[in-house]
């Protein structure tokens, strides 16, 4: 991927005839994990390909602003996290869909999208992913597929570390009972 | 303890969870991260190609604001319109029988209608002449008002 730290990333940013290089490369390098964040939080190709998008035209707009006292991923996951959270609710408000509803709506997304590889007790765990929270699906999904560590997710999310360590262990316990259940 | 050791032990009150496959199982078309980053490089430029003030244009007349904007005005211009409709339907054209002979419509009136109509003005205009001339006699034959009065 790409040779250079994300220092060295930045500071080429700054400068207005390698601005668009750096760009590219950082794009490049943290397309597919922040590609996938998303998908986890809208399920839908199409939606996470837009949202996606919106994450990077935001990121290189205050990129000039970024005061490096997180790390770079840190803070492009959060405009991530950010435009995802703003599409659920933007979803709810332009069809007037229930608040519950949208939930509901994304799982029907998840049976129908051609794009979703996984086999039967996956889907399952999707749907039960579902069921919880929007933060709260977010910190499972961080943390258990992402690996995500507390405090990198406590700047993310800006909650505390504890919060999250209990966030996760409710929905640890939602998630088996769902899955345990026929 | 490593990462992995402090997953398990996470999910120690969870052995689905522990054992399940937790590869990706979301997939994307072939090629879509190959071409992503020059999807979004063309939207930068084309949002600086763009002046502050057609993004700002753009921005305030989207389809949905002038779809909004349109039935409204539509909708006032039908309530001015239904209104001003009403005014006008309530009025009367009151014609004298001079301009009435000389309408087009004179031939859709009925005679009968006519006559009636002649004949009660006539008789209004008689009343009022018997009362100007009895009005005139009181006052020329200094007649005394209260005698008039005691036999009505």
């Amino acid at each position: 991927m790409s040779e250079y730290t994300d220092s060295e990333l930045l500071e080429q940013f700054r400068h207005k005839d390698t601005r668009n290089y750096a760009f590219n490369l950082i794009v490049r390098k943290y397309q597919q994990k922040l590609y996938y964040h998303i998908r986890k939080i809208v399920i839908d190709h199409d939606d996470a390909h837009d949202v996606s998008q919106n994450t990077f035209i935001k990121a290189w707009k205050g990129l000039n602003n970024f005061r490096e006292d997180s790390q770079l991923y840190t803070w492009l996951y959060r405009i991530a996290t950010n435009e995802s959270l703003t599409f659920l609710k933007q979803k709810k408000t332009k069809f007037l869909i229930p608040l519950g509803d949208v939930e509901y709506e994304l799982s029907g997304n998840l049976t129908s999208d051609y794009n979703f590889s996984g086999d039967k007790i996956q889907m399952k765990l999707q749907k039960a992913i579902l069921t919880l929270p929007e933060k709260q699906r977010i910190v499972f999904n961080m943390k258990y597929f992402d690996n995500i560590k507390y405090e990198d997710m406590s700047r993310i999310l800006d909650t505390s570390v504890g919060a999250l360590k209990a966030s996760f262990h409710h929905a640890v316990h939602k998630i088996e009972k769902y899955l345990s259940n026929d | 303890m490593n990462e992995k050791e402090n997953m398990d032990d996470e999910l120690k009150d969870a052995p689905l969870l522990k054992n399940m496959n937790r590869e990706n199982p979301f997939k994307v078309p072939e090629g879509y991260f190959d071409s992503f980053p020059s999807i979004v490089s063309e939207r930068i430029a084309s949002q600086k190609s763009k002046p502050g003030w057609v993004i700002l244009f753009q921005n305030i007349f989207q389809p949905k604001y002038v779809i909004a904007m349109f039935v409204f005005a539509a909708a006032l211009t039908s309530g001015i319109v239904y209104f001003n409709q009403s005014k006008t339907t309530g009025q009367e054209i009151i014609l004298s029988y001079d301009d009435l002979s000389k309408s087009n419509y004179i031939d859709q009136i009925d005679e009968h209608d006519l006559i009636d109509a002649y004949i009660s003005d006539a008789d209004a205009d008689k009343s009022n002449e018997n009362n100007s001339e009895i009005e005139n006699y009181i006052i020329d034959n200094q007649t005394d008002i209260s005698l008039i009065e005691n036999e009505l």
